[in-house]
């Protein structure tokens, strides 16, 4: 991406420190180019070894391959469950009792901020003004920025018909490209005055102590850059998809993201409710407008930059996409982020190990790079497990030598049943037992997962800057805008298999 | 404080491990030690020990070695547990033979359970004196230490129960979902050393069903859902393991349940060796002998446990009585029922069962360590001290209804009509007077596995190529484990296992190891081939040596010379 969209249409210095503030500053940092010359050259070389490998020595390439797979499923499948056990132990999820959050004398809070990027949205306005209304904060300390795109005509007259007023704010975003939910933020961010910033999707329903739960925090652990509010949906019960999708919500963000976070590890931030220290947000340089997932960016080069990110039981409400169609959309465009994101996180490889560690480093790999592979290539293997049932074919048996069989034998069923078990496990000790038939249909989920992720890989390859437009679920209208990210709770969660 | 460094500081869990290191390091010597000292010194070998032992050989190095060569009568995970042991071992047969992979196996398998017990009752807060004293019970009772020193299966099966009813007990206090995939973990890998599991998963289920039906505060479609969820954590691994197992067998074998249908399963051992015995009704009076042959106090243990429950309104006692009475209601139907043995060791639970049962007696005390207690946590146990009386009641309770067990047994286990497979070893190590015709027979058992031993040496002896003896393992493995030439046989995991029966001379194998054709030997796979070999060579083999067992249930053996023109 060369070209400096908007730069030229929008004389504006805050427009363009939006679209291009992080590049500018810090191009290694930034998603604008998907692979530095040495990760092109890499991939290329490796692509060259494998194909050499498969016309002179077919037999010994396949087993390196498979063997490689293999090794990668078990350290997946190890990590995963050594993070879910030690994210079900409920002290590594921080938590402010409603008593400590209502202590803060008014006078002695810090100014907030929140942003709300919406776009195209004229109907959930209303809600919006009624759940921020809900936050239990003064309003001499809170301001709260609605990012609305200046050419969103039918969203920007709905918030002037319902009279945004104090501590609401109108902010409009000049029209330029790409239409991101990150510049909206990053362009907000440029008028926010608080020294803690956090962001909402207009539909959202925040736990009203969340704020003040997490200035306590903040004043807990002086330490922490960054503390990510649990989201969970409230359409669970919707149908099928939305039951799985709530499982998987909640193992991630009840037990993986604490888990990862009591280790200090980098924790991919979710799209929403995650509050951020304003100096420190500043520091980082805002929200690549180039990730498609920005959030999950954001929590790796915070952790790159040695801030910590703790996670704190305050639930925020969400609605789950219900669709199939726009939720493998939605999913191909995650996984294309994660796949992103961990490209810009290891492009200054001894920086990473330097700062995060060689675990940490290796953790964020395997979940970020680790899950969307896995989850595209679990369809090929079921497809040879499949094979192998049925005739035993000796083609298969070449490419499985004894340790590379047995290996490949655990990883795919202990590895299936753990990771069924720990959503079951997860969906119980969080309370959601009406989730249980979704709990043991997750295969099937699996396979929606491994068409989403074979999709966004192949467009990380082929398409890298496009922008999945996601369709949004209850309301049904599209947008005919292309190149636009209609999905506004767009929080990178994530698969678990 | 990082949640990392709270996990490290305040886990009572992790200042105690110490101490149980050194618990289990001392327990397992001195088991190891009895093992050693029954196997080398007093003959004492099982079949089924000695047999897993072979199981782990074949699949390491058999001349085909792989993992479904452990065969699948016996569910897996013993055998599985002895790999890596046999692979040490591997150039030393004469631990093989001994089944010292086996040995090592049990005593920390039972050194672990007892382990298990002690937790439960340290959940509870309870005296250290207690503790000691009512798994020293358990862990010095002769059935205990003789299960933990041979090698079979019961001690990993015990290990996993006491996790269970560790797990279940501490669930109803804790409602903590860590406890109640502890429970369902705990159930599946009990599968997987014995299939009584599966009854008591039936039993846990209905237990944990009960349990949070009743105690959740909700509408009844909440309650049911949330009932449902906690039985779905408790039986999908036992359930998964099933499946898995069944289908693996099935796969392998063409046989889901080979335990029950293959000619070297239960069922057909059952038929060949004359059926269970007796009428139904002497074989339930049979079972409760055995139960006070173990524990004679056992009944007066559950009355006073059910008063107890009753009278405090605290189900303390229920979930040892669901685990343990599970698998032996489940062993005293089954022998009802004429589908079984009636041996003494199906009987062991009631130990254990007692045990804990007795260490209910103490209530709960302090509060219950949990990681994520539930809505229905109760972790706060009784604070009052415990007053003299109780005190002394309780060691009242230990002396008058554990120790009675523990004196009794070395009596009850060394008579033949009650302890078949135990008698032999309990009157040769106590040095026992006996009846001549006891006596003589006692002297056989010790001598069991030695004539297979010097089959393997005569053919040790003869530095044979790779494949050179076909043997079916039915009685064959005890000769394929105490030889050093493991390679030099054929046997029926072997894929041209076979090809190489119907056609030996051509797959160039030399000898035909071959048992009488009668009893348990009609399902002999070479007999199969040829009923009459074993009598006349059935113009396969011309006989080259016979060996006559001096051993005890164990078959003659005639080794035949393959014939070139067979």
């Amino acid at each position: 991406m060369s070209t400096r969209p908007g730069a030229a249409s929008v004389p504006d210095d805050a427009l363009v420190e939006a679209v291009d503030g992080l590049r500018r500053r810090d191009p290694l940092a930034s998603a604008a180019t998907v692979f530095v010359p040495w990760q092109t050259r890499t991939l290329l070389v490796a692509a060259a070894l494998l194909i050499a490998g498969l016309v002179l020595l077919p037999g010994a390439t396949v087993v390196i391959v498979t063997a490689a797979v293999a090794v990668l499923y078990l350290a997946t499948m190890v990590q995963r469950v050594l993070l879910f056990v030690a994210g079900l132990d409920e002290r590594t999820i921080l938590t402010v009792s409603e008593a400590e959050a209502r202590e803060l004398a008014d006078d002695d809070l810090p100014r907030y901020t929140v942003l709300v990027p919406a776009y195209g949205e004229p109907e959930v306005i209303g809600q919006l003004l009624e759940h921020l209304g809900a936050l239990e904060y003064p309003a001499d300390k809170l301001e709260i920025l609605v990012l609305l795109e200046a050419d969103d005509t039918a969203t920007v007259e709905a918030a002037q018909a319902a009279g945004v007023e104090s501590p609401m704010r109108l902010i409009l975003v000049p029209p330029a490209e790409p239409r991101t939910k990150p510049k909206a933020c990053n362009y907000g961010m440029q008028f926010a005055t608080g020294e803690i910033i956090t962001i909402y999707d207009a539909e959202d329903i925040p736990d009203p102590l969340q704020l003040r739960r997490a200035v306590v925090l903040f004043r807990r652990d002086p330490g922490l850059a960054c503390i990510q509010a649990r989201l969970a949906f409230h359409n669970s019960d919707q149908n099928l998809l939305t039951g799985w999708f709530a499982a998987e919500y909640g193992l991630w963000f009840r037990y993986l993201l604490p888990g990862l976070a009591s280790r200090r590890w980098p924790v991919p931030l979710g799209g929403t409710s995650n509050h951020l220290q304003a100096k420190v947000l500043a520091e980082a340089g805002g929200w690549d407008p180039y990730n498609v997932t920005e959030d999950a960016d954001l929590g790796l080069r915070l952790a790159r930059r040695g801030y910590r990110t703790g996670v704190l039981e305050s639930i925020t409400w969400e609605e789950a996409n219900s669709d199939a169609i726009n939720w493998i959309r939605q999913r191909s465009r995650w996984y294309k982020g994660y796949l992103q994101s961990c490209l810009v996180a290891l492009r200054r490889p001894r920086n990473a190990l330097r700062v995060i560690g060689l675990r940490g480093t290796v953790a964020m790999t395997l979940l970020l790079a680790g899950t969307p592979i896995a989850a595209a290539s679990n369809l090929i293997f079921w497809l040879v497990a499949f094979i192998w049932l049925l005739g035993q074919p000796a083609a298969i048996a070449v490419a499985y030598p004894a340790p590379v069989y047995y290996m490949a034998l655990t990883s795919f069923v202990i590895g299936n049943v753990l990771a069924l078990y720990s959503t079951l496990l997860g969906a119980r000790a969080g309370g959601d037992t009406n989730l249980l038939m979704a709990c043991l249909l997750t295969p099937l989920y699996w396979i929606l997962m491994a068409i989403a992720a074979l999709k966004g890989i192949w467009q990380l390859l082929v398409r890298p800057s496009y922008w999945e437009k996601t369709v949004h679920g209850l309301d049904g209208q599209d947008d005919e805008r292309t190149g636009h990210d209609r999905d506004h709770e767009s929080e990178s969660a994530v698969p678990s298999s | 404080m990082s949640a990392g460094q709270l996990l490290r500081n305040d886990d009572p869990i992790r200042a105690v491990r110490g101490y149980r290191m050194v618990w289990v390091v001392v327990m397992s010597v001195c088991y190891i030690a009895v093992g050693l000292w029954l196997s080398y010194g007093k003959g004492v070998i099982l079949g089924d020990a000695l047999s897993r032992v072979a199981d782990a050989r074949f699949v390491l190095f058999s001349r085909d070695p792989h993992l479904a060569a452990m065969g699948f009568v016996f569910t897996p995970l013993t055998t599985f547990l002895e790999l890596p042991l046999v692979a040490v071992m591997e150039h030393w047969p004469s631990l093989l033979a001994h089944d010292v992979p086996g040995i090592v196996v049990s005593a920390i398998a039972m050194s672990l359970a007892v382990l298990q017990i002690a937790g439960t009752l340290r959940d509870r807060r309870v005296g250290s004196g207690w503790i000691v004293a009512v798994c020293a019970m358990v862990a010095l009772h002769p059935m205990i230490v003789f299960y933990a020193a041979n090698g079979m299966s019961e001690a990993l099966f015990l290990l996993f129960m006491a996790i269970c009813t560790r797990g279940l007990l501490r669930w109803m206090a804790s409602d903590d979902v860590h406890d109640l995939a502890l429970v369902g973990i705990g159930l599946a890998l009990g599968f997987l050393v014995r299939y009584d599991a599966l009854a008591v998963g039936i039993g846990s289920a209905v237990l944990v069903a009960g349990t949070t039906l009743w105690r959740t505060r909700s509408t009844l479609r909440m309650r049911a859902h949330a009932m449902a969820m906690d039985v779905a954590i408790v039986v999908a691994p036992i359930v998964t393991a099933f499946l898995l197992w069944s289908a693996v067998s099935w796969l392998t074998t063409g046989d889901a349940l080979a335990q029950f249908t293959s000619d070297y399963g239960n069922t057909t051992i059952l038929a060949l060796s004359g059926g269970a015995g007796h009428d139904p009704l002497y074989r339930a009076g049979f079972e409760i002998v055995e139960w006070l042959a173990l524990e004679p106090m056992i009944f007066v243990i559950i009355a006073v446990a059910a008063v107890w429950t009753a009278a405090r309104r605290v189900p303390d006692a229920l979930p040892a009585l669901v685990v343990y009475g599970a698998v032996l209601g489940f062993q005293a139907f089954s022998y009802f029922r004429g589908d079984t043995f009636g041996f003494l060791r199906f009987a062991i639970t009631v130990v254990p069962l007692a045990g804990t049962l007795v260490g209910m007696l103490r209530p709960r005390q302090g509060l219950l360590f949990s990681r994520r207690a539930g809505p229905a946590a109760h972790l706060q146990g009784s604070d009052h001290e415990l007053s003299r009386s109780r005190r002394l009641a309780s060691w009242a309770a230990v002396v008058g209804l554990l120790l009675p067990g523990v004196v009794i047994a070395p009596l009850t286990m060394s008579k033949p009509q009650i302890a078949n497979q135990e008698y032999a070893a309990t009157i040769s190590v106590l040095g026992m007077p006996a009846s001549p015709q006891v006596g003589l027979e006692v002297e056989t058992q010790q001598r069991t596995f030695r004539t297979e031993r010097d089959v393997a040496r005569y053919l040790d002896g003869q530095h044979l190529p790779p494949g050179s003896v076909i043997t079916d393992t039915l009685f064959g493995y005890a000769v394929v484990a105490a030889s050093s030439n493991p390679r030099q046989f054929v046997i029926p995991s072997d894929s041209d296992f076979v090809n190489a029966l119907n056609d030996p001379a051509a797959h160039h194998v030399r000898y035909l190891l071959t048992v009488p054709d009668s009893g348990r030997g009609t399902t002999d796979a070479v007999n199969r081939r040829y009923p009459t070999i074993y009598a006349n060579g059935a113009d396969a083999g011309i006989l080259e040596l016979a060996f006559p067992n001096s051993g005890s249930d164990q078959p003659d053996y005639r080794l035949y010379r393959v014939r070139a023109t067979a």
